[in-house]
Protein backbone atom coordinates (compact mmCIF):
# COMPACT_ATOMS: atom_id res chain seq x y z
CA UNK A 1 0.00 0.00 0.00
CA UNK A 2 2.88 2.35 0.86
CA UNK A 3 4.46 1.68 -2.52
CA UNK A 4 1.20 2.38 -4.30
CA UNK A 5 0.76 5.68 -2.52
CA UNK A 6 4.39 6.54 -3.17
CA UNK A 7 4.03 5.87 -6.89
CA UNK A 8 0.87 7.91 -7.04
CA UNK A 9 2.49 10.92 -5.35
CA UNK A 10 5.61 10.54 -7.50
CA UNK A 11 3.53 10.58 -10.68
CA UNK A 12 1.59 13.62 -9.54
CA UNK A 13 4.83 15.28 -8.48
CA UNK A 14 6.24 14.74 -11.95
CA UNK A 15 3.26 16.64 -13.36
CA UNK A 16 5.11 19.70 -12.17
CA UNK A 17 5.50 22.11 -9.32
CA UNK A 18 7.24 24.52 -11.63
CA UNK A 19 6.68 25.93 -15.10
CA UNK A 20 9.17 27.61 -17.40
CA UNK A 21 7.90 29.33 -20.51
CA UNK A 22 10.14 31.02 -23.03
CA UNK A 23 9.27 32.80 -26.23
CA UNK A 24 10.22 35.55 -28.63
CA UNK A 25 8.50 37.83 -31.10
CA UNK A 26 9.75 39.89 -33.97
CA UNK A 27 10.20 43.63 -33.46
CA UNK A 28 10.24 44.47 -37.16
CA UNK A 29 8.50 42.93 -40.11
CA UNK A 30 10.68 39.86 -40.38
CA UNK A 31 13.22 37.87 -38.44
CA UNK A 32 16.53 36.55 -39.77
CA UNK A 33 17.10 32.80 -40.06
CA UNK A 34 16.97 31.06 -36.66
CA UNK A 35 20.29 29.93 -35.21
CA UNK A 36 20.89 26.59 -33.45
CA UNK A 37 19.29 26.61 -29.95
CA UNK A 38 22.70 26.27 -28.28
CA UNK A 39 24.45 28.99 -30.29
CA UNK A 40 26.81 31.51 -28.68
CA UNK A 41 25.04 34.69 -27.60
CA UNK A 42 26.72 37.80 -26.21
CA UNK A 43 25.08 39.37 -23.16
CA UNK A 44 25.17 43.14 -22.59
CA UNK A 45 23.75 43.60 -19.10
CA UNK A 46 24.99 47.08 -18.24
CA UNK A 47 25.95 48.75 -21.48
CA UNK A 48 25.15 48.84 -25.18
CA UNK A 49 27.49 47.17 -27.68
CA UNK A 50 30.13 49.38 -29.29
CA UNK A 51 29.37 47.90 -32.73
CA UNK A 52 26.42 48.88 -34.92
CA UNK A 53 23.38 46.70 -34.29
CA UNK A 54 19.67 46.40 -34.99
CA UNK A 55 17.03 45.29 -32.48
CA UNK A 56 15.22 42.33 -33.99
CA UNK A 57 13.28 40.53 -31.25
CA UNK A 58 11.64 40.78 -27.83
CA UNK A 59 12.57 37.83 -25.64
CA UNK A 60 10.81 36.60 -22.52
CA UNK A 61 11.32 33.83 -20.00
CA UNK A 62 8.85 33.24 -17.18
CA UNK A 63 9.49 30.84 -14.32
CA UNK A 64 6.97 29.93 -11.63
CA UNK A 65 7.68 27.63 -8.72
CA UNK A 66 5.33 26.60 -5.95
CA UNK A 67 6.21 25.75 -2.33
CA UNK A 68 7.96 29.15 -2.05
CA UNK A 69 10.95 28.01 -4.11
CA UNK A 70 12.78 31.03 -5.57
CA UNK A 71 14.22 31.55 -9.06
CA UNK A 72 16.99 33.84 -10.21
CA UNK A 73 18.85 35.09 -13.27
CA UNK A 74 21.03 31.98 -13.40
CA UNK A 75 18.00 29.70 -13.68
CA UNK A 76 16.45 31.71 -16.53
CA UNK A 77 19.44 32.95 -18.54
CA UNK A 78 19.91 29.65 -20.41
CA UNK A 79 16.36 29.74 -21.75
CA UNK A 80 16.73 33.45 -22.59
CA UNK A 81 19.84 32.71 -24.68
CA UNK A 82 18.02 29.83 -26.39
CA UNK A 83 15.16 32.15 -27.35
CA UNK A 84 17.71 34.67 -28.65
CA UNK A 85 19.25 31.97 -30.85
CA UNK A 86 15.86 30.86 -32.15
CA UNK A 87 15.04 34.45 -33.07
CA UNK A 88 18.34 34.74 -34.97
CA UNK A 89 19.93 37.23 -32.54
CA UNK A 90 23.68 37.61 -32.03
CA UNK A 91 23.35 39.20 -28.60
CA UNK A 92 20.90 40.35 -25.93
CA UNK A 93 20.57 43.69 -24.15
CA UNK A 94 18.05 45.77 -22.14
CA UNK A 95 17.66 42.90 -19.69
CA UNK A 96 14.82 43.37 -17.20
CA UNK A 97 14.08 41.19 -14.17
CA UNK A 98 10.77 41.12 -12.29
CA UNK A 99 9.91 39.09 -9.23
CA UNK A 100 6.47 38.63 -7.72
CA UNK A 101 4.60 36.23 -5.53
CA UNK A 102 1.08 34.87 -5.07
CA UNK A 103 0.20 32.54 -2.20
CA UNK A 104 2.88 29.83 -2.32
CA UNK A 105 3.99 30.57 -5.90
CA UNK A 106 7.04 32.64 -6.66
CA UNK A 107 7.28 34.16 -10.13
CA UNK A 108 10.39 35.33 -11.93
CA UNK A 109 10.24 37.09 -15.28
CA UNK A 110 13.24 37.89 -17.43
CA UNK A 111 12.84 39.94 -20.60
CA UNK A 112 15.36 41.34 -23.03
CA UNK A 113 15.88 42.65 -26.54
CA UNK A 114 17.54 40.42 -29.11
CA UNK A 115 19.95 42.26 -31.41
CA UNK A 116 21.81 41.43 -34.55
CA UNK A 117 25.09 43.11 -35.44
CA UNK A 118 25.08 45.10 -38.63
CA UNK A 119 28.14 44.88 -40.84
CA UNK A 120 29.68 47.93 -42.48
CA UNK A 121 27.72 47.40 -45.67
CA UNK A 122 24.55 47.72 -43.62
CA UNK A 123 23.41 44.12 -44.07
CA UNK A 124 22.14 42.20 -41.05
CA UNK B 1 -2.71 -2.77 -7.73
CA UNK B 2 0.47 -0.95 -8.71
CA UNK B 3 -0.63 -0.79 -12.32
CA UNK B 4 -3.98 0.63 -11.24
CA UNK B 5 -2.26 3.35 -9.24
CA UNK B 6 0.05 4.23 -12.12
CA UNK B 7 -2.86 4.37 -14.56
CA UNK B 8 -4.82 6.56 -12.15
CA UNK B 9 -1.87 8.92 -11.70
CA UNK B 10 -1.17 9.08 -15.43
CA UNK B 11 -4.82 9.85 -16.13
CA UNK B 12 -4.63 12.61 -13.55
CA UNK B 13 -1.51 14.02 -15.19
CA UNK B 14 -3.08 13.99 -18.63
CA UNK B 15 -6.19 15.66 -17.26
CA UNK B 16 -4.15 18.39 -15.63
CA UNK B 17 -1.65 18.93 -18.40
CA UNK B 18 -4.38 18.92 -21.02
CA UNK B 19 -5.48 22.17 -19.50
CA UNK B 20 -8.95 21.93 -17.99
CA UNK B 21 -8.97 25.69 -18.34
CA UNK B 22 -12.10 27.79 -18.70
CA UNK B 23 -12.71 30.03 -21.70
CA UNK B 24 -12.72 33.73 -20.89
CA UNK B 25 -15.94 35.56 -21.67
CA UNK B 26 -16.01 39.02 -23.20
CA UNK B 27 -16.93 41.71 -20.65
CA UNK B 28 -20.29 43.33 -21.27
CA UNK B 29 -20.56 46.60 -23.20
CA UNK B 30 -21.49 48.40 -19.96
CA UNK B 31 -18.17 47.64 -18.32
CA UNK B 32 -15.66 50.31 -19.32
CA UNK B 33 -12.42 49.14 -20.85
CA UNK B 34 -9.27 51.19 -21.15
CA UNK B 35 -8.18 53.24 -24.16
CA UNK B 36 -4.63 53.66 -25.38
CA UNK B 37 -3.51 56.44 -27.70
CA UNK B 38 -1.79 53.93 -29.95
CA UNK B 39 -2.70 52.10 -33.16
CA UNK B 40 -4.25 48.66 -32.83
CA UNK B 41 -1.17 46.82 -34.13
CA UNK B 42 1.01 48.38 -31.43
CA UNK B 43 -1.51 47.59 -28.69
CA UNK B 44 -1.84 44.02 -29.96
CA UNK B 45 1.91 43.45 -29.53
CA UNK B 46 1.79 44.99 -26.06
CA UNK B 47 -1.11 42.69 -25.12
CA UNK B 48 0.86 39.62 -26.20
CA UNK B 49 3.88 40.82 -24.21
CA UNK B 50 1.69 41.51 -21.17
CA UNK B 51 0.19 38.03 -21.19
CA UNK B 52 3.58 36.39 -21.63
CA UNK B 53 5.11 38.52 -18.84
CA UNK B 54 2.42 37.19 -16.49
CA UNK B 55 3.12 33.56 -17.29
CA UNK B 56 0.41 32.97 -19.91
CA UNK B 57 1.08 30.74 -22.89
CA UNK B 58 -0.53 32.31 -25.96
CA UNK B 59 -3.22 30.08 -27.48
CA UNK B 60 -4.85 32.52 -29.89
CA UNK B 61 -3.66 35.76 -31.43
CA UNK B 62 -6.22 36.76 -34.01
CA UNK B 63 -5.90 40.46 -34.66
CA UNK B 64 -8.50 41.85 -32.26
CA UNK B 65 -8.48 38.92 -29.82
CA UNK B 66 -5.61 37.41 -27.85
CA UNK B 67 -6.04 34.50 -25.47
CA UNK B 68 -3.60 32.74 -23.18
CA UNK B 69 -3.58 30.17 -20.38
CA UNK B 70 -1.31 29.70 -17.39
CA UNK B 71 0.08 26.16 -16.88
CA UNK B 72 -1.11 24.23 -13.83
CA UNK B 73 1.42 23.64 -11.08
CA UNK B 74 1.11 21.44 -8.04
CA UNK B 75 2.19 22.92 -4.75
CA UNK B 76 2.70 22.11 -1.11
CA UNK B 77 -0.70 23.62 -0.25
CA UNK B 78 -2.74 25.03 -3.13
CA UNK B 79 -0.53 25.11 -6.24
CA UNK B 80 -1.23 27.68 -8.93
CA UNK B 81 -2.06 28.22 -12.58
CA UNK B 82 -4.97 27.10 -14.72
CA UNK B 83 -6.35 30.56 -15.41
CA UNK B 84 -7.15 31.75 -18.93
CA UNK B 85 -7.26 35.37 -20.00
CA UNK B 86 -8.72 37.05 -23.03
CA UNK B 87 -7.81 40.50 -24.34
CA UNK B 88 -10.26 42.15 -26.75
CA UNK B 89 -9.15 45.10 -28.86
CA UNK B 90 -11.23 47.50 -30.88
CA UNK B 91 -10.00 50.40 -32.90
CA UNK B 92 -11.64 53.67 -31.81
CA UNK B 93 -9.63 55.84 -34.20
CA UNK B 94 -6.46 55.40 -36.25
CA UNK B 95 -4.37 56.06 -33.15
CA UNK B 96 -6.78 55.03 -30.39
CA UNK B 97 -7.50 51.47 -29.31
CA UNK B 98 -9.94 50.28 -26.68
CA UNK B 99 -9.00 47.23 -24.62
CA UNK B 100 -11.03 44.87 -22.45
CA UNK B 101 -9.49 42.09 -20.38
CA UNK B 102 -11.14 39.15 -18.68
CA UNK B 103 -9.68 36.30 -16.63
CA UNK B 104 -11.45 32.95 -16.31
CA UNK B 105 -10.69 30.48 -13.53
CA UNK B 106 -10.92 26.74 -14.03
CA UNK B 107 -12.57 24.30 -11.64
CA UNK B 108 -9.34 22.41 -11.06
CA UNK B 109 -7.09 24.24 -8.60
CA UNK B 110 -9.38 27.28 -8.28
CA UNK B 111 -8.09 27.98 -4.75
CA UNK B 112 -4.63 28.82 -6.09
CA UNK B 113 -5.91 30.96 -8.95
CA UNK B 114 -6.35 34.69 -9.20
CA UNK B 115 -7.79 37.39 -11.43
CA UNK B 116 -5.00 38.75 -13.65
CA UNK B 117 -6.87 41.66 -15.27
CA UNK B 118 -5.04 44.37 -13.30
CA UNK B 119 -1.61 42.84 -13.85
CA UNK B 120 -2.22 42.52 -17.60
CA UNK B 121 -3.36 46.15 -17.88
CA UNK B 122 -0.40 47.27 -15.74
CA UNK B 123 2.04 45.43 -18.02
CA UNK B 124 0.42 47.03 -21.06
CA UNK B 125 0.61 50.44 -19.36
CA UNK B 126 4.33 50.05 -18.78
CA UNK B 127 5.04 49.30 -22.43
CA UNK B 128 2.52 51.72 -23.96
CA UNK B 129 2.89 54.57 -21.50
CA UNK B 130 -0.41 54.49 -19.64
CA UNK B 131 -4.05 54.53 -20.67
CA UNK B 132 -6.83 57.15 -20.63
Amino acid sequence: MKNTLGLTFLAFGLCGCMATTGNYRSIGNDLPMPRPPDCAVLVFRDHAPDRPYAAISRLNVHIEKTALMPSDYASASGELKKQACLSGADAIMDIEEKKSMYLETRMYNLSATGIRFVDQAGAR
Amino acid sequence: MKMMAIKFAMAGCVLVLAGCSATPTRPTQKLPGVVYNKPEATVQKAAVDALVANGFVIDKSEGEYIEGARPHKFGAVVGSGGESAGVWLSSVASDKTAVKVSTAKSMLGIVGQKNWDKEIIAAMDSSLGGHQ
